[in-house]
């Protein structure tokens, strides 16, 4: 539990802070652009938390509002576009089996944390190594 | 400890936690962005689809992520998959119980 509480948001904030330098070319005002998308993030995200806090108490059930299905959904939607290639859809679907597959045997959290320790460590593997094995 | 501490103690924690973030250089980061992405979706779709209370639980959600997956692969949009991801589950759970 602790391990998860303190390497998940690690990973997370690094891949987040990894893909806005992706995605943003070098800004001409200087720091201006990011600062002002990093207040509107740091508002959207805290008016949403509070809602979550406020409005998520009063749901009972997630089955009821069906939820719990659309999570998958989103996410299935937002990777999507990022799976270009044959080898990152096996990617995908290997993380999710270790993910799938460690939820009854790792503490809440961790499942995702070893389905990208695993899919790091197959990205960062020599090619010629994993065809020779 | 009183409530106001452990806010205050947590509050330090978790600012640490995302400078640490931060502090990692970009050009050393940028290879893994998009496979630690990827990654942390796909287990997030594997864990959102089987895993209830932490175990593993097979029902109508995996219905529906099969109809998300068909959807994204008709190139429709957002909202559509989200939709028909949610009414086919709905209706799963409705007939088959």
């Amino acid at each position: 539990m602790i391990t998860a509480i303190v390497v998940s948001p690690i990973i997370t904030t690094t891949a987040y802070r990894a893909a806005i330098a992706v995605d943003t070319a070098p800004s001409s005002d200087g720091g201006t652009e990011s600062a002002a998308s990093g207040f509107c993030f740091l508002i959207i995200r805290l008016t949403s938390t509070l809602t979550g806090a406020v409005a998520g108490n009063n749901i009972t059930d997630p089955e009821a509002l069906i939820l719990d299905a659309a999570f998958p959904a989103v996410f299935a939607a937002l990777l999507a576009p990022q799976l270009s290639g044959r080898s990152a859809r096996y990617a995908a679907i290997a993380e999710g089996t270790i993910a799938g597959l460690t939820v009854p045997i790792l503490p809440a959290g961790l499942p995702i944390v070893a389905a990208v320790v695993a899919g790091l460590t197959a990205t960062l593997a020599p090619a010629d190594r994993l065809s020779d094995s | 400890m009183s409530v106001t501490t452990a806010i205050v103690a947590l509050a330090i924690f978790t600012y640490i936690l995302r400078v640490a973030g931060l502090a990692v250089p970009t050009e050393k980061i940028e290879p893994y962005a998009s496979p630690i992405t990827a990654a942390i979706l796909a287990a997030l779709i594997a864990t959102s689809t089987v895993a209830t209370d932490e175990q593993l639980a097979l029902d109508h959600r995996v219905i529906g992520l099969v109809v998300a997956i068909a959807a994204l692969a008709a190139k429709r949009s957002l909202l559509t998959v989200v939709v028909a991801a949610v009414t086919v589950t709905a209706m799963s759970r409705l007939l088959v119980g």
